[in-house]
């Protein structure tokens, strides 16, 4: 499933290491957005887990939209930036 | 990312938290996700980290080493979960020596049946009668591998239907650019064999990977003998999905994807019967890798459940099918290509 995870958090040290923890799962869309394109029911609720337990629930907040095939087709945007990537491979 | 393949020279990789990051000297080429990683893939001289290596180990995520001409040269050798009912029954049933020659010959059979359909196809649409020809004495020899008397008959009708095949093969090739005069390997010594090699190794890998995770002992077979550091039931396996590395690098070849200045041919030294390796520049191999996975994604018709399957998938299903073949009383059934 594609999720778009977005978050605002206010603490340094805790801001590092959620995204720390998102880029082991998706890929840097804007500063705090990033782009979750292959993630499992089990890898999204180990993300929440571990994201509740950094943060700060008085002032951050972490925000997952889960986005199905056709709406993953129709994003958009302004600026920079390009299509959610889905590639099952990757040759370096 | 379920799938990475390094093939760039001098290559390293490394971890940083979550990320596998791949360096080339100091410059970072790549970073991408670890998580969801399944198969990795290292050509010519990448190197690992400890890291790496530790993370490779602690999720088994499958890792092969290849040359850059996509000649296998080693896998991380994960302790595989046993399986040992399944496998007594493996090693049992292919003890058999009628049982494993019927085997054989019914493997025999498809990839000769498969070669006579690829070739008497392509000869209608080429109007070639040298390929109806050669494809319909594939096609009568096809009739030959089931009266084999031994398991050296058999390859020697394979052998013989390879010959033929591959005698005709350079007429499939529609781009004078390219020529293709009988199969070399070990090393490849022009560039379709390179191609046909590196694609090979490629399905053989899959099909591998397939027969690990349906519990079976890769290096017990019945075509190809039992030999040290080969996976003969992979190889075994991998005979019906031949057509389809031979009909993706016809495409990439004929639809001039790939040009002849993507090769190079190797120093002098490892010169043979005159003639050069030749190895593929990184941008074929990138080239060729990701027609081989959208290959993989096509969708088929899976005659046993009638539903449109993906290649990968079919690969899958029909280890597993021959799992159940080896602890019922069926004959296994290789898959075929459409005509």
């Amino acid at each position: 499933m594609v999720y778009v995870v977005c978050f605002d958090i206010s603490d340094d040290r805790v801001r590092y290491r959620a995204v720390k923890l998102l880029k082991g799962l998706g890929r840097r869309v804007q500063k705090s957005v990033f782009e979750c394109t292959d993630l499992s029911e089990h890898q999204l609720l180990v993300l929440q887990n571990r994201m509740e337990a950094l943060i700060d629930h008085g002032s951050d907040s972490v925000r997952y939209y889960r986005l199905c095939k056709a709406c993953v087709q129709e994003v958009e945007w302004t600026g920079q930036g390009e299509m959610p990537r889905q590639d099952r491979f990757m040759v370096v | 990312m379920q799938h990475l393949y390094v093939i760039e020279p001098g290559s390293h990789l490394r971890k940083e938290g979550e990320t596998l990051v791949i360096c080339k000297g100091k410059q970072r080429l790549d970073t991408i996700p670890a998580t969801g990683l399944k198969q990795l893939a290292l050509a010519g001289r990448a190197s690992i980290s400890g890291a790496v290596l530790d993370f490779l180990i602690r999720h088994s995520i499958d890792t092969v080493f290849m040359t850059m001409d996509g000649r296998f040269r080693a896998r991380l050798l994960l302790d595989d979960s046993s399986h040992t009912a399944l496998r007594q029954q493996q090693y049992l049933r292919l003890h058999e020596s009628a049982y494993k020659q019927q085997l054989a010959a019914v493997i025999v059979r498809e990839k000769l049946a498969n070669q006579s359909r690829l070739l008497l196809r392509r000869a209608s649409q080429y109007d070639q009668p040298m390929l109806r020809t050669v494809g319909a004495q594939i096609k009568a020899l096809r009739h030959k591998s089931t009266d084999a008397a031994d398991l050296d008959a058999l390859r020697g009708i394979e052998g013989y239907g390879s010959r033929l095949y591959f005698s005709v093969f350079g007429l499939l090739i529609r781009n004078k650019d390219f020529s293709f005069n009988g199969r070399n390997r070990r090393p490849p010594r022009d560039p379709i064999n390179a191609l046909l090699s590196f694609v090979y190794t490629l399905f053989t890998n899959e099909v591998l990977n397939a027969i690990k995770s349906v519990g079976l002992d890769p290096y017990c077979g019945a075509l190809h003998e039992i030999a040290a550091g080969r996976p003969s039931l992979a190889c075994d396996l991998v005979e019906e999905w031949r057509p389809f590395a031979e009909r993706l690098v016809l495409a990439l070849v004929n639809r001039k994807v790939i040009r002849p200045e993507d090769f190079v041919h190797r120093s002098e030294q490892e010169q043979t019967d005159d003639l050069l390796p030749v190895s593929m520049k990184p941008n074929a191999a990138r080239a060729l890798i990701a027609a081989y996975h959208r290959q993989l994604d096509e969708q088929l018709l899976y005659p046993p459940t009638g539903q449109q399957t993906t290649v990968r998938w079919i690969i899958h299903s029909q280890c597993r099918r021959f799992a159940d073949m080896l602890q019922t009383d069926g004959m296994y059934v290789p898959f075929q290509i459409s005509r």
